[in-house]
């Protein structure tokens, strides 16, 4: 979350690196829309590249070591395969590289040793833990671009600004209650504060080595040599480049990522085209895909088109992290059960690792408040989230809700949720979900959600008798037919004790249906090793997932 | 020189708007936080407050006092100049201020009923210790320990968990009120009990064999020479009713003293029997331990069931050893509702305690009210000047047992604020005040935490946190043992 205030920009620039933190942040909040997130991350990398040019320049012109330049930019690019690389650490970077271009400009030595020794601990407490590759740059400008003396000037400037490397965060360490380690490699560089970000140190070596190491690269004149060296180092990095990033990405992670977002931004469609083109398979990924299915009114139908993981693809169990309650959260929003909710989203935002706080989840607190009728508790949400950037005209058209029930009442979400909520209290149950579902059905019996949930879960859980048991519960819910899960299901329990060529179902049971069933048996009957047969032809039944699905 | 000093003394006046034919209106002012009427001592922060409302243009605020002295304030956001502020109260210590407020709405000024603040004669300590933690579930992020300075707005940190990643803390608690006996909680892998005596810290690890859990709930021994701790094995379970959120369960529970120079924990059967033993605190003279029992109860099914008592167990100080019966002093079912938190203050006069229609948590209990136990004649008295219609929990008493502070979510239901209230000798409690922040209204607004254990202090607390730092992070603990 960034705000646009001073206590806020006070609060993140008091500690070492705090300033790249808060430009960390103001970019972070453009994330909400992934184009301009690729397009923030791609121009800093592309700034990096330039500035780290600029520089080596100066220590050695080399042209044919040009696309040398781009590895630390693709190497932060590696990095930012893992989420957990904070754009903070970047900015530090940049900015100290920023300061070795202001020191470059300045020609008359004592006056430019001099503000580089004191811009070492300001870029310290500005920019946190990379502000060494400012001192070590300066150092290789002055051998290789001043080529000034070495003299006592020289030995002293090197001796006390090697000094003050070590002793900055020392110093820090009477101030701040940090480790000494996180003092050292950056505080909020990794997202996780125990994990150093050694990523970053291999790019800042980058950066170092490359420019000192091309001086012994010889200087080519054939201009023939020129461009086969250039496209040599350009095809190498290309594919290197390819492959690691490539490597580096997870792949279902970036698919997890993915679902989520969707959920959160409510693109339903999204989410179903997302699962056309790839079957989903992680128990989160499977419950935002069921909660879009459910949204569009066709879970009880297409559940079974889609790979099915268990109870736990449905109503994810509570893990302590700070994603999975987000997705997890929203189902139990749209579900009506407000206070899980509203502890799922507290939860997802108490674990984030770096102690930063979410606007997303304000908003949702805001709401879940809101609808519990806590209004100065959602009006404490919407004030801060009033001085965001991208929430703030939705916090202040939320503000004139406050304590106005009728208003409340006739919201499209809110007052169908709260219509929806438990009127009696009882203590949620981890092991009774199934219970809490249809309790909150016999609340509120136009809460078809609840009831196509309930119906869900006892057959993912493969419990065919409560199945049967709650089924009836729907007839008044306003099914032009029975959806194909549950005739599925209820032609599998007839035709247990009946033959259904004889016997006519007491449902309305497709006939298609019917004779898939029949199709299904014979394979069963007569194929020894049935279930890849059976997946081909029959994979999106609940057949299939009754008797292969673990 | 002078020349600039008149230039700035004109822009001075220029710039203040005065007060010109005000109507009177015979109500007090919508003021935040509400300091109409309250008792404070002499030398607290400066209680700036907001007016509250739509259309302010400009508020102005004239203090006056009875033995002369006057403060006038103006502008839109004003705040009182703390060394003028810190004359007027001196001065009139034992008496009462009074305060006059007038708004500027659409041109004209309104001018309220004139307030007073009363000034205690009786001083209060140095400081207050508390925690910030975010009021959530099981998860938490950042949190620390924090020393707050009453004459001033000073927070400093004492311990924030950003030094050992992960880390927990909790349960700070001192000897009445002063930082040289101090006893702190840290959980998480580096965890460990530290207790602090006269600045030289010992790291415990108090799990052992025969004892439910690490020590929770402390509280010291007037000599210093035991704490009495809780051992608890708590959950929690979650709500679903729009009204509540939490719900913190004891499975089971009792009560130890554990005595710092010999390392041993002191047991006594009676204290740890199937009930719920817990909230241990010693009497003013030490010679008593008080603390709350339940019946044991099925948990989850009849956790509504579980209501404590206040009850009481002989203690010898100079033998370390416990009475042979348990008094019950009041009992759950004469009331029908559960005590938790009892604190004696520390002349012998009161107990006081939190009362809930059951369980042990009663931060998350809006019916949980401040009750005041008459040691000497056995009476009982609801405290209507401090409670309010939500959650009143958390309390201790200052060194000379003149003031109170208790944790309050009055302030909008979920975030804990502390409010500070006087008691005379003669058992009149005055109205309390909300802990004075300089722009209160931004400050509580914006805090996106609560604040949890107040606890006095009468200097500050001079933990060292290198050697905090060091012996958490050495694992290096010194094992407590039963005394046999």
């Amino acid at each position: 979350m960034f705000l646009y205030t001073s206590d806020y920009f006070i609060d993140r620039i008091s500690h070492p690196g705090g300033l790249s933190d808060y430009l960390g942040n103001f970019f972070i909040q453009f994330y909400i829309y992934s184009w301009a997130g690729a397009l923030i991350l791609s121009s800093l990398l592309v700034l990096l590249q330039i500035m780290f040019v600029w520089i080596a320049n100066r220590m050695n012109k080399n042209p044919a070591c040009y696309p040398l330049s781009l590895l630390p930019a693709i190497a932060y690019w590696i990095l930012f395969c893992d989420e957990n690389y904070m754009l903070s650490g970047l900015i530090s970077l940049l900015l100290n590289l920023f300061a070795v271009i202001l020191s470059i400009k300045i020609s008359i030595r004592s006056i430019r040793l001099i503000s580089c020794f004191v811009a070492i601990p300001i870029l310290y407490f500005f920019s946190g833990g990379c502000f060494w590759v400012f001192v070590i740059f300066v150092i290789l400008l002055e051998i290789y671009y001043w080529r000034e003396r070495m003299d006592s000037r020289w030995w002293m400037f090197v001796l006390t600004s090697f000094l003050l490397i070590v002793f900055s965060p020392l110093i820090a360490k009477c101030f701040y209650q940090y480790p000494l380690e996180r003092l050292w490699w950056g505080i909020g560089f990794y997202r996780f504060p125990t994990i150093p970000p050694y990523g970053q140190f291999f790019v800042c070596l980058l950066l170092i080595l490359i420019p000192v190491s091309t001086r012994f690269f010889p200087l080519l004149s054939s201009m023939k040599k020129y461009t086969l060296a250039i496209i040599l180092q350009l095809f190498l990095i290309l594919i290197t480049g390819t492959y690691l990033i490539n490597t580096a990405a997870n792949w279902d992670k970036e698919e997890v990522m993915g679902y989520i977002h969707s959920v959160q931004m409510q693109q339903w469609d999204r989410i179903l085209v997302m699962a056309d083109e790839k079957n989903p398979t992680s128990p989160i990924s499977v419950s935002c895909l069921n909660l879009a299915l459910a949204k569009k009114s066709v879970l009880a139908d297409k559940m079974f088109s889609y790979y099915q993981n268990g109870v736990e693809g449905l109503l994810p169990t509570f893990e302590r992290d700070f994603t999975s309650p987000l997705s997890t959260g929203e189902i139990y929003y749209h579900l009506g059960m407000i206070n899980t909710a509203q502890r799922f989203v507290f939860e997802a935002m108490e674990a984030i690792p770096d102690y930063q706080k979410s606007a997303y989840c304000f908003k949702r607190l805001a709401e879940t408040n809101i609808i519990n009728g806590q209004y100065k508790v959602a009006g404490k949400y919407l004030k801060m989230l009033k001085q965001t950037l991208f929430y703030r005209s939705w916090a202040m058209e939320v503000l004139a809700f406050l304590n106005d029930e009728e208003k409340i009442n006739k919201h499209p979400d809110w007052g169908e949720l709260k219509r929806m909520r438990f009127k009696q209290d009882f203590l949620f149950s981890a092991n009774e979900r199934d219970v809490m579902l249809g309790l909150l059905f016999q609340n509120n019996k136009s809460n078809r959600m609840a009831f196509e949930y309930l119906i869900a879960y006892t057959l993912l859980d493969k419990n065919l008798e409560h199945f049967y048991r709650y089924y009836p519960l729907g007839r008044y819910l306003g099914y032009n037919h029975i959806p194909k899960s549950y005739q599925e299901a209820l032609l599998f329990m007839w035709c247990q004790n009946h033959n259904p060529l004889r016997e006519r179902t007491p449902w309305s049971i497709n006939p298609k249906i019917i004779e898939r069933l029949q199709g299904y048996a014979q394979i069963c009957i007569q194929q020894k090793n049935s279930e890849p047969l059976l997946r081909n032809d029959f994979g999106d039944t609940y057949w299939y997932y009754l008797h292969f699905r673990k | 020189m002078n020349i600039a000093k008149s230039f700035l003394g004109i822009i001075f006046l220029v710039s203040c708007e005065h007060v010109t034919s005000p109507l009177f209106t015979n109500t007090y002012p919508s003021i935040y936080p509400d300091y109409v009427g309250v008792t404070i001592p002499a030398t607290i922060a400066p209680l700036n407050f907001t007016m509250l409302g739509d259309g302010i243009e400009s508020i102005d605020v004239v203090v006056k006092a009875n033995e002369g002295g006057e403060l006038h304030e103006s502008g839109i956001d004003f705040s009182f100049s703390p060394k003028e502020w810190r004359k007027i109260l001196e001065s009139n210590r034992g008496d009462s201020i009074m305060v006059t407020v007038c708004v500027k709405k659409e041109k004209k000024w309104i001018q309220y009923r004139d307030f007073p603040l009363y000034i205690s004669k009786d001083s209060i300590d140095y400081g207050l210790v508390y925690r910030l933690v975010a009021p959530g579930y099981e998860v938490y992020s950042k949190m620390g320990i924090y020393q707050r300075e009453l004459r001033s707005y000073t927070q400093k940190t004492l311990f924030e968990n950003t030094l050992i990643t992960g880390s927990c803390v909790n349960c700070h608690s001192f000897k009445k009120a002063s930082p040289d006996y101090s006893s702190l909680h840290v959980r998480g892998e580096k965890g460990a009990t530290i207790i602090t005596i006269n600045g030289v810290p010992e790291f415990l690890d108090t799990r052992t064999e025969s004892t439910l859990s690490n020590f929770v709930y402390p509280y010291w021994h007037p000599s210093g020479k035991y704490i009495a701790y809780s051992v608890n094995n708590t959950r929690q379970a979650f709500h679903m009713g729009k009204d509540e959120r939490v719900e913190v369960i004891d499975m089971a529970s009792d009560i130890i003293v554990y005595q710092p120079n010999t390392k041993r924990i002191l047991t006594n059967s009676l204290l740890a029997t199937k009930s719920f033993e817990t909230f241990p605190a010693f009497s003013a003279d030490g010679r008593t331990l008080f603390f709350c029992s339940a019946d044991q109860k099925a948990i989850p099914e009849e956790y509504k069931e579980v209501k404590y008592s206040l009850c009481s167990i002989a203690f010898d100080p100079e033998k370390g050893t416990f009475g042979d019966h348990i008094d019950t002093l009041i009992s759950t079912k004469s009331m029908n509702k559960s005590i938790s938190f009892p604190r004696p203050s520390y002349d012998g006069k009161y107990l006081m305690f939190t009362l809930s229609d059951y369980g042990n948590f009663p931060i998350w209990h809006k019916e949980a009210d401040l009750w005041l136990f008459n040691l000497t004649n056995k009476s009982l008295k609801r405290l209507d000047e401090v409670n309010s219609n939500d959650t009143e929990s958390y309390h201790s008493w200052s060194s000379n047992s003149r003031w109170f502070v208790f944790s309050s979510r009055r302030d909008g239901g979920l975030y804990t604020r502390l409010y500070i209230a006087s008691i005379n000798e003669d058992g009149f409690v005055g109205k309390p005040f909300l802990l004075p922040q300089k722009e209160p209204l931004t400050y509580y607004d914006e805090s996106v935490y609560s604040y949890n254990v107040p606890e006095f202090v009468s200097s500050p607390v001079k933990w060292n946190l290198r050697e905090m730092e060091n012996g958490l992070t050495s694992n290096k603990r010194t094992h407590v043992t039963i005394q046999k």
